[in-house]
């Protein structure tokens, strides 16, 4: 025991007493994450500002009279230029596909009198639309113009028949102003516990990958575990020294994230309503369990890789994989939806901590899944550890011999 | 006391290493059936070229390998069986073996210090004393990445005897050193076997050998070729000097 201590409190000494180190864990990290969210956020906002504020650019040829009257208030939000029919539309398709026009839109020649004159039977006067899908200010003219263009027909219509009435078979939600039945706080909610316990698993890895591959290979590579190695304390002591110190550390980074990311995310997009989510006591004991063991789980797997990797680099080379296999276990369970788990899917590594960390979150989880989480996470992360111990014996392993 | 009994060890050698030595030999033998006695209260040498094998007895010696036949014995305790208890009584160096850049002098000392299950008032009083043996008094609040080459061997010299060890085992404890170091070191060897203490020490410079060394054994290819006395080799070879021996006895082995 005594030990695992002096090894534990060792590991811990080399990063708190190095200040580049604290910075390149926990500092770096959180000020990247709240200027990126932050920046993300800003220009979010910015843009959506400026589309809302943005006048389209149009252009209709052969305007029947009195149009933009009755487009209201869709030519007042437009620069509209009119064209005549001998005007060249050519030119303007171009800029419409070069983005400096938004919408170009062609009535018939005769559109007034063929409205005036239509009779049941003839074809409709079919007005034209040009516009760019790929450019916000285009597509949103469009659908501005088609809207102004649904009331015009109505008043054109009421003029034909008197009324529209006849014209309508049912309305939907005409006088129902509390369609939306939803707690705002709650749906915010749900999007959280989708991404946070994904987040969680990556975040946790993160920390571990570049702590675990220094410790272990960087000392092999540097040659200061052989000093602690022709000491009488024993090889598991060493193990597990270095592997509790990195379950901490990297727990503490994680944690490091998560708070100034729950913190963050809400200010930084504000669009997506609050975002704030309140655990009780229980959550908050379950949530910790799962990720003290997924922590050690994680150490014990970059363990083992690093263990038997000559040098950092190549440790980190062969950790990159790992690293991909728990981003596709996090996106799994990120659309495996909440239900329908069988108890097996608890049971396999890493994907059951990610499971179970949304159920917590969306307060669902049973104690028997816990449990089976809890327990798969502890043996698997044994029996690496006993994996761990057994390479710190082996000569050819720790000295290439 | 080290009583080693033919000691053998085979290397595997990865398909990197068989084309790094220019080999298609699945094995390499690194110590061919060596037995070698040392006493408490002398230096003993061991002298070969490089990759003589003279580094994998001494890591057999101080349990980091395993020996593939034979067995080493120190103080009595098998280094296979025994390891801990072998551990508990060696001060093994190497310049394989660093101290970490990162941490203080003063904290590694202490850090080894408690490895090997002593109390801090002990540390204290033991860490003193080598600091103020070997001149690094003032640089034991430096970080090891900010001692010299010399300070950083002196350093690891402390940190390797800092549990006064019976038994020392030294890999070229002289290596890179500039000749005010090295004769520190080597004045050190001197008192500590006076101290009653058993002392092994690796080196391809003939003349610290001649002068340092009670005994000596000279390795050749994972083989012990001659074991002595400084005259009994001389002797032996009828040379003049230990260089002159050592060269006769490569021909001899070369040929």
């Amino acid at each position: 025991m005594n030990g695992i201590r002096i090894i534990f409190n060792k590991e811990m000494h080399r990063v708190w007493k190095d200040p580049k180190m604290i910075l390149s864990l926990f500092v770096v990290p959180v000020v990247m994450m709240i200027l990126m969210y932050g920046l993300i956020g800003m220009l979010g906002s910015k843009s959506e500002k400026d589309v809302q504020t943005h006048r389209s650019i149009v252009r209709i040829q052969n305007a029947p009279e009195g149009l933009a009257d009755e487009l209201k208030p869709f030519s007042e939000e437009a620069e509209i230029q009119y064209l005549s029919s001998e005007d060249d539309v050519e030119s303007v398709k171009t800029e419409i596909y070069e983005g400096k026009t938004d919408l170009l839109v062609i009535f018939p020649e005769t559109f007034s009198e063929d409205i005036q004159t239509y009779q049941s039977g003839m074809p409709h006067p079919d007005v034209k639309t040009y516009y760019n899908p790929s450019e916000t200010y285009s597509e949103l003219a469009r659908e501005r113009f088609v809207g102004s263009m649904q009331e015009y027909e109505k008043t054109i219509l009421e003029k034909r028949f008197g009324s529209v009435d006849v014209l309508t078979a049912f309305t939907i939600d005409a006088t129902n102003q509390e369609s939306q039945i939803m707690d705002e706080k709650k749906a915010s909610a749900a999007y959280l516990s989708m991404m946070l316990p994904y987040l969680i698993t990556l975040l946790l890895f993160a920390g571990t990958m570049s702590l675990g591959t220094d410790t272990i290979s960087g000392e092999k590579e540097r040659g200061t575990m052989a000093s602690m190695l022709v000491t009488p304390v024993k090889r598991t002591s060493i193990v597990m020294g270095k592997l509790l110190a990195l379950t901490v550390l990297s727990l503490i980074s994680a944690l490091v994230y998560i708070i100034s990311m729950v913190i963050a995310l809400p200010k930084a997009m504000s669009g997506l309503g609050d975002m704030s989510i309140t655990l009780d006591a229980g959550q908050i004991v379950m949530i910790a369990f799962i990720m003290l063991t997924l922590a050690f789980l994680y150490v014990a797997l970059v363990g083992i890789v690093a263990v038997y990797a000559r040098t950092v680099k190549e440790a980190a080379s062969y950790v990159s994989p790992i690293y991909l296999l728990v981003i596709v276990a996090g996106i799994i369970t990120m659309f495996s939806g909440n239900d329908g788990h069988s108890w097996v899917e608890y049971m396999i590594p890493i994907y059951n901590s990610s499971l179970a960390l949304g159920d917590v979150l969306s307060g669902e989880l049973e104690i028997l899944p816990f449990v089976i989480t809890i327990l798969s996470s502890v043996v698997a992360g044994g029996l690496l550890t006993a994996g761990i111990a057994k390479a710190f014996g082996n000569e050819h392993v720790m000295f290439h011999a | 006391m080290i009583q080693i009994q033919n000691l053998t060890k085979v290397y595997r050698l990865s398909n990197k290493q068989k084309k790094e030595q220019n080999t298609k030999e699945g094995k390499k033998i690194a110590a061919d059936h060596i037995s070698l006695y040392m006493k408490k209260g002398e230096i003993y040498g061991i002298l070969g070229t490089n990759g003589a094998g003279k580094t994998t007895i001494l890591r057999c010696l101080a349990t980091l390998l395993k020996p593939t036949e034979g067995s080493v014995q120190i103080d009595g305790y098998d280094t296979v069986k025994e390891g801990e208890e072998v551990r508990k009584r060696i001060g093994f160096l190497t310049n394989e073996m660093k101290l970490d850049p990162q941490f203080r002098l003063n904290y590694l000392v202490r850090f080894f210090g408690m490895l090997h299950g002593m109390k801090d008032a002990e540390i204290e009083e033991r860490k003193n004393e080598l600091f103020q043996r070997f001149g690094i008094m003032d640089f034991q609040d430096k970080l090891i990445e900010e001692l010299s080459t010399g300070m950083k061997q002196k350093a690891a010299i402390a940190v390797s005897l800092i549990h006064d060890p019976e038994v020392i085992i030294f890999d070229e404890p002289t290596s890179g050193l500039d000749i005010i170091t090295a004769r520190a070191v080597t004045d050190y060897l001197l008192e500590l076997k006076e101290k009653g203490k058993t002392i092994v020490i690796s080196t391809h410079i003939m003349s610290e050998a001649e002068k340092l060394c009670d005994r000596i054994a000279v390795i050749m290819d994972g083989k012990k070729v001659i074991e002595g006395t400084l005259d009994e080799i001389l002797q032996q070879t009828e040379q003049k000097d230990l260089e002159d021996a050592f060269f006769s006895l490569y021909q001899k082995t070369n040929k």
